[in-house]
């Protein structure tokens, strides 16, 4: 299984699950992401991802390396999926794992945030009153992803 | 010449996915373009090159591929 991955094809949660595990891991983590169909008073009808797949694969896999240099041995695979998802379903799985559980329940936190600032990834809501690409899901600076280590 | 990559609202706005230019050029130069051509909120797009991250003085060189990035709603 690769560890980071972006394609049409349906999340399987627990093949990441398998994939953190060791010996010496006592906490593993997973995260879901799943399609709701609610926002306030907006309903969903469906999403629409698109992403640039092999920049959006070497991003999952440098998060992953930023979650092991703050906490050294967590392990970490990110599976996201693009095209069209329904209500329910599962949009990004993350698995992270740790000797204890403070370390992959921080670093399971601290890689959906940075999926949010650097990974190309978008998002289009489909409405039941209309369409519209989403962006700025963080209010980030103009023209400068957050927290990239620029050379 | 440099091929630049669009995605989402971008390619939506251009009806192009991608186009080419010539190079030598800067981001902040594709950015102009891009804001010329008429897409939307072209001062808070995102440039990569050959799949890095890079910022508005950069030099992109002949044989490069850039992606313009739009604000990013992965998850």
């Amino acid at each position: 299984m690769n560890w980071y991955q972006v394609n049409e094809r349906p999340l399987e949660p627990m093949a990441l699950y398998e994939a953190v595990r060791h010996r010496n891991v006592g906490a593993v983590v997973l995260f879901i992401g799943t399609v709701r169909e609610m926002t306030g008073t907006k309903q969903t009808e469906l999403l629409e991802y698109e992403s640039y797949v092999p920049m959006a694969e070497k991003m999952l896999e440098q998060i992953a390396k930023e979650v092991d240099e703050r906490w050294p041995g967590a392990l970490t695979a990110i599976h996201h999926r693009i095209g069209r998802l329904d209500i329910l379903e599962e949009a990004v799985v993350i698995a992270t794992s740790s000797a204890h559980r403070a370390d992959a329940y921080e670093a399971n936190r601290y890689a959906i945030e940075r999926i949010k600032e650097i990974v190309p990834i978008w998002k289009r809501e489909h409405w039941t009153d209309g369409t519209k690409w989403i962006g700025d899901q963080k209010e980030q600076q103009p023209g400068r992803p957050e927290g990239v280590t620029l050379k | 010449m440099i091929k630049v990559l669009c995605f989402a609202h971008v390619a939506e706005e251009l009806s192009v996915r991608s186009y080419t230019v010539p190079a030598p050029q800067t981001i902040a130069s594709l950015r102009k373009g891009l804001s010329d051509r008429g897409v939307s909120g072209a001062e808070r797009l995102m440039f990569a090159v050959n799949e890095r991250y890079e910022t508005d003085e950069y030099v992109v060189e002949a044989g490069d591929t850039v992606a313009v990035i739009p604000m990013v709603s992965g998850g």
